[in-house]
Formats: structure tokens, sequence, C-alpha cells
């Protein structure tokens, strides 16, 4: 390994839960989550020359962002494949380590799955990843105000559709 | 879809220690003032709880085994001056262009190519095309900014060649 | 600490010195963070929205304003714009565009750190505007610091979408304008993507490569992204309103095989070639062995900032004050 600079099978040893999780809960099912975390982790081994030592966590939320981003663009034009934000569309989750929370989390996934991309990615960078709102600016390229104005909206979006949906807290 | 101005971002900001401590001090000020601001605090509250909440997801069996072959499989050169790694169109692997130089051919790509580099003698002649370098440019801006803004002008640019 | 952290602490040190102002509901920070919202708005709104509509487009060039009228599609994000001649169709990522000789495509594989704030450089307000398209409007106005607007924008009060922008020069005079003539919301024929189509392919590298210089804040810009294109690369650069892209190749212009429609100006001895088109001016010039190609949709006093920054054995501030006043006469 060369001096600092990671393994692209490091990266996907150590940091694969987090890949895993964020690509999981903007895509809603495992199908599009592995293949939104396989071309992040090619675009992490084409980038690893270039890689500085530093926020790794932070460079890693910037590139699943991109793949999901560019790819849901690319599935909206073309209607034979089912939107991922479509809630009839999201599989049966895996089995969760939690399963006593399974079901409301698929209430809540599903009603993630509803908010326009640009609002679900930085909510679930937010509060799935824990990441600064320093970092979901860097992550999205937008203003810092831009981050915190999409999550307060996305998360008042999620709240109706929580509602309407039948959940009560 | 009517949106007022305002929403109270400070207060989603505030749930997620965003604020310096002046600002802390007023959000809490208002907050109590108003019961308007509180029921909104609660709402997002709510919500990011509930996202909070979620569980830590395991990836299900073979995922792991299907990602690493995946990624080993694919065509991937390092990048070195002048040629570029494989495109990002699309994430399916089965359908995986093979690596193309950033060149072109054909008349449609006489009409975009950004650069034609002529190799004279002892120099390096530069002919940049102002067509294509203001339509990558706004390519790359309309992501910046508003898209709109970006890429209506673009179409009296682009028909001109 | 790497650069992009630091950038990312400064626009975050500049983001909490406006939040200040959002308490403080007397004066002209409170009407700058509504316009801070409303260009927020503005920008996110094409994603969530569904419409067809005719759009004016106008722009000056050696003194004389040309205009177009185009007709643009959204489909919650996918634009297509049509000129009748060309067209332009844009998913986020790849935008493309034809014309008759074809389609052909711009990749853009996004890697920017956090861009500046909208109020970032410029002084920012907020009025009641006209009616655009039979439609209420607010007023966003960009102000110099001689009050003088810099860009001027009416944002749809129902969707927040941008219905009339106009980018203007020193002495008020519209350089560059788009404005909706009509405008239908609701369902659209989505957009078809080209498949098939060649493409030009640029890379995002994470910093400045080795062997270019690219100053990381010049003009009131800040340096937000670079990617290696086949031949040269290019440096993003952003005000918060405003971009620019400049375009670095090593090598000699041929100044012979540019465009004729372009302006030869003289910058304190560096020769450069302006163009004024519908959606940019593109300015051409050498510095030390380096083509530079910069194109912006800012105004024109901008432009001759940002060229002046860029070639800093120039820039001290008599040099500033003759290249905008003396011959390099831009309208």
């Amino acid at each position: 390994m060369a001096d600092g600079v990671p393994t692209w099978e490091a990266v996907a040893r150590d940091h694969g839960r987090f890949l895993y999780n964020v690509a999981y809960r903007l895509a809603g099912n495992d199908d599009d989550a592995q293949d939104l975390v396989q071309e992040a982790l090619l675009r992490v081994r084409r980038g690893l020359e270039h890689y500085q030592p530093g926020s790794l966590e932070g460079w890693l939320a910037r590139i699943v962002t991109n793949v999901f981003l560019d790819e849901m663009r690319r599935r909206k034009r073309r209607p034979t494949d089912a939107l991922p934000d479509d809630p009839g569309r999201v599989l049966p989750p895996a089995p969760a380590a939690d399963e006593v929370q399974s079901g409301l989390s698929d209430e809540i996934q599903r009603a993630l799955g509803g908010l326009p991309d640009e609002f679900r990615v930085p909510v679930v960078l937010c509060d799935v990843s824990d990441l600064s709102y320093e970092q979901i600016a860097d992550a999205t390229g937008v203003p810092i105000g831009t981050v915190r104005s999409r999550i307060h909206r996305g998360r008042r979006m999620l709240r109706a559709a929580l509602t309407a949906g039948g959940i009560e807290r | 879809m009517s949106e007022p101005f305002a929403d109270h971002d400070e207060l989603s900001a505030y749930l997620d220690d965003e604020l310096d401590p002046n600002e802390r001090a007023e959000v809490e000020r208002r907050l109590a003032e108003s019961p308007a601001l509180r029921a909104e605090l609660e709402d997002v509250r709510t919500a990011r709880d509930a996202m909070r909440g979620l569980p830590t997801r395991e990836a299900p069996a073979g995922f792991w085994d299907a990602v690493i072959a995946g990624v080993r499989d694919a065509d991937v050169a390092a990048g070195r001056d002048g040629v570029e790694a494989a495109p990002v169109m699309g994430l399916d692997a089965r359908r995986r262009r093979l690596r193309r130089m950033g060149v072109f051919a054909g008349a449609a790509a006489a009409a975009a190519a950004i650069i034609a580099v002529v190799l004279l003698p002892g120099r390096t002649s530069v002919r940049p095309n102002v067509t294509a370098v203001a339509t990558q440019h706004a390519a790359s801006s309309s992501d910046l900014g508003d898209s709109i803004s970006s890429l209506a002008p673009v179409g009296p640019l682009v028909g001109r060649r | 600490m790497s650069r992009r952290a630091l950038l990312c602490a400064c626009v975050g040190v500049l983001a909490a010195a406006g939040l200040s102002g959002l308490f403080d509901r007397a004066g002209a920070d409170a009407s700058s963070a509504e316009a801070v919202h409303m260009i927020e708005r503005m920008r996110d709104a094409p994603s969530a929205l569904r419409f067809a509509a005719t759009v004016r487009v106008t722009w000056r060039d050696r003194g004389a304003t040309n205009d177009m009228v185009v007709h643009v599609t959204d489909d919650m994000g996918v634009l297509e714009v049509d000129s009748g001649a060309a067209r332009v169709f844009d998913r986020g990522t790849h935008t493309y565009f034809k014309n008759e000789l074809g389609w052909s495509s711009a990749l853009v594989e996004p890697d920017r750190g956090a861009s500046p704030s909208p109020d970032h450089r410029w002084r920012l307000a907020v009025s009641r505007g006209q009616p655009i398209a039979g439609r209420p409007t607010q007023l966003v106005e960009a102000v110099r610091a001689d009050g003088t607007p810099a860009q001027r924008l009416f944002l749809d009060t129902q969707t927040g979408m941008v219905l009339r922008r106009e980018v203007l020069d020193g002495r008020g005079r519209v350089q560059r304008s788009l404005e909706f003539v009509d405008l239908t919301l609701g369902a659209v024929s989505a957009p078809q993507a080209p498949s098939g189509v060649t493409t030009h392919e640029a890379t995002a590298l994470p910093s400045v490569p080795s062997g270019y210089e690219a100053p990381r804040a010049v003009a009131g810009y800040v340096l937000v992204a670079q990617s290696r294109h086949p031949n040269g690369v290019e440096f993003v650069y952003s005000d918060g309103m405003f971009a620019a892209s400049v375009l670095e190749q090593r090598g000699d212009l041929d100044w012979d095989a540019l465009p004729a429609h372009g302006t030869a100006t003289d910058v304190e001895g560096t020769r450069a070639r302006r163009y004024s088109d519908a959606s940019a001016d593109v300015v051409m010039f050498e510095h030390d062995g380096t083509v530079f190609t910069l194109v912006t949709d800012a105004p024109p006093d901008s432009v001759a900032t940002l060229v002046d920054g860029l070639t800093p054995d120039r820039g001290t501030a008599e040099q500033v004050v003759d290249f905008v006043l003396g011959p390099f006469g831009w309208n």
C-alpha cells in the first residue's frame, strides 16, 4: 500500500457498510444499492491515485452522491425500468439486524423514496451518515445554505408523508 | 406548489447543532414565544428522529462477492495524460462500453470537437472551437446553478454552426 | 488540512456570518437572506416541475442585440431546448447537443467542492416584479458596489422558477436575457435521450493537476472544480451567482483559425479575442505558453477583471483601472 493511500479493496472492507447504507437509503432496494456501490468503488479505484489523505468519508459521500444522482436521472428516461422512487417498487428488505423495527423502517423508507432526489440526498447524508452541513455541501457541490434549506424542506415533506401513511409517533 | 418563504430552516440547523451559541439562544427565544414555530420544530424533529432510528443494515448474502467481482472485472485503466478510463454512462456492467479515447470521428465530431491539436514541427497549435467551449461550459454550469438559465440560451448558439 | 476542507471551512464561516442576518428583520440582511432563499428555490425548481414553454433569448454582440425564440420542456429536471435548427437535452450530468450535423454530448462528472453562497460576492435585493407570461413575479437583483444591477431575476411567485433573467453591463444595457413568453405547467411528453452518441469525456480531478496553475480565488470567484479534457484542463469558478470556466491548454493559439465574429482586443499588451454569444462571453488569450479560453455568463465588467486576474503579472490596481476604462472596449 502506498504511503497513506488505501487500496480500493481496503476502502470496500473498511467503509463498505457506510457505502451500502447510504446507497440503500438513497435507492430503496438492494439491487439498485448493489449497482450504486459497485460504480462508486469503480470511481474510487480510478480516483485513488489522486486522493489526498484527509476526509475519506467525505470523499466517498461525494462519489456515492454523484453516482446516485447520475443513475436516477438516467433511469427517469427509460420507463421500462421501474423507478426506484416508486413506492410500489420497494422490495421486501433483507432481514435487518433489528427485526423489531422492520415494519416501521419499511414505511419510513417508502416515505423517503417519495422525496425528490435533491432533497433525499442531503437528508440521508445528514441523518444516516451523520455528516456535517459543510461536508454535505462539499459532497453535493451546493452552497451550505442550500444544504440547510433542502434538509429542512426534505424533513417537512417526510413528516407529511409519514402522517399520510398513518404513522404516528 | 406554493411554498412560503417562511420555511424556518434554522430549526433544522438547531436540531443538527449547526448554529453558534448566539443563534441557538435566538432560536430558543423565538420558540418560547411562538406555538407555530414549536409545531414546525416538532414536525421536523419527528422526521429527523425517524431517519436516525433507522437501523444500520447489513448487506444481504452474496452482495459483496458480486460487487468486488464486478469492480475487478471492469475495464479500468489508470488515467494517464490525455488517455481516459472507462466512461460513466449507465451502470450496467454487462453492457459496459469499451474504453474510449476522447476524440471524435465523422461530421458530427468535427462540429463538436472542443480542440483540434495540430502538431507542427516544433510547435503545438491550439484551435479552440468557440461553440463547443460555450456548450461545455453550459453543461457544467447547468448543475452548478439554474439549469433553465444555463441551457435555454444554448439553443441559438448550437444552431448557428 | 486539504485545500478542499479549507474551502469548506471558509464557506462555512461565510455562511455562518450570513446566518446572523436571518434573525435581524430590519435592514438589508433580511432582504439578502430572503434573496438567497429565493435563488435556492429557483435552482431547485426545474427538478420538481413539469412544463412546456416558449422562451425568448436575447444577446448583445458588437453593439447590436440579437434575439431568438426557443421551446423548452422540463420533465422533473430533464430539460429539452429546441431552437429549430438545434436541440439541447440535459439530464443532469449528461448534456447533449444536436445541430444539423447530428448529436454530440458533453459528459460532466461533477466532483465539486462546496460552491459559494449567492451573496458571497453580490449584494442582493428583493422587490416586487412585473408580471411575466401573465404570472406574478418577485425580482431579485444582484447589485454592484456602485448600485447598478448586474443581474435581475424575475422569479415566479408560485413555483419559484425564473421567468425572466437579465445580465446587465455597467451602463445599464442588457448584455444577455431570457424571458418566458408563455408557460404551461403540467405533464409533458417526456423528452427522449438520444442513444449511440459520441461523447466528449471529461474526468473530474480532485485537485489542480501538476503542471497547471489555477488561482484558488480570482476576482471574487472561487475555484470549485477541475476536470481533465482530452487536450487540456478545465477549471470551474463560481462567485455564487455566475460561473466561469477556464480551459487551459499548452501550446500556441492559432489566431487565424478562430471564427470571424469575434472582437480583437488588447489587455495591457496581451492580445485577446472575445465573442459575445447567447449563453456566454468567450475570451481567448495566451499567457506563459498556455492558451486560456475563458467562458462565463457574467457581465462584461466581471469578464474584464477575470482576464486580469488570470494574468497575474499584470495585477496592479492602476492596471486594473486602465484595463476597465481604456482601450479594452467591451461594448
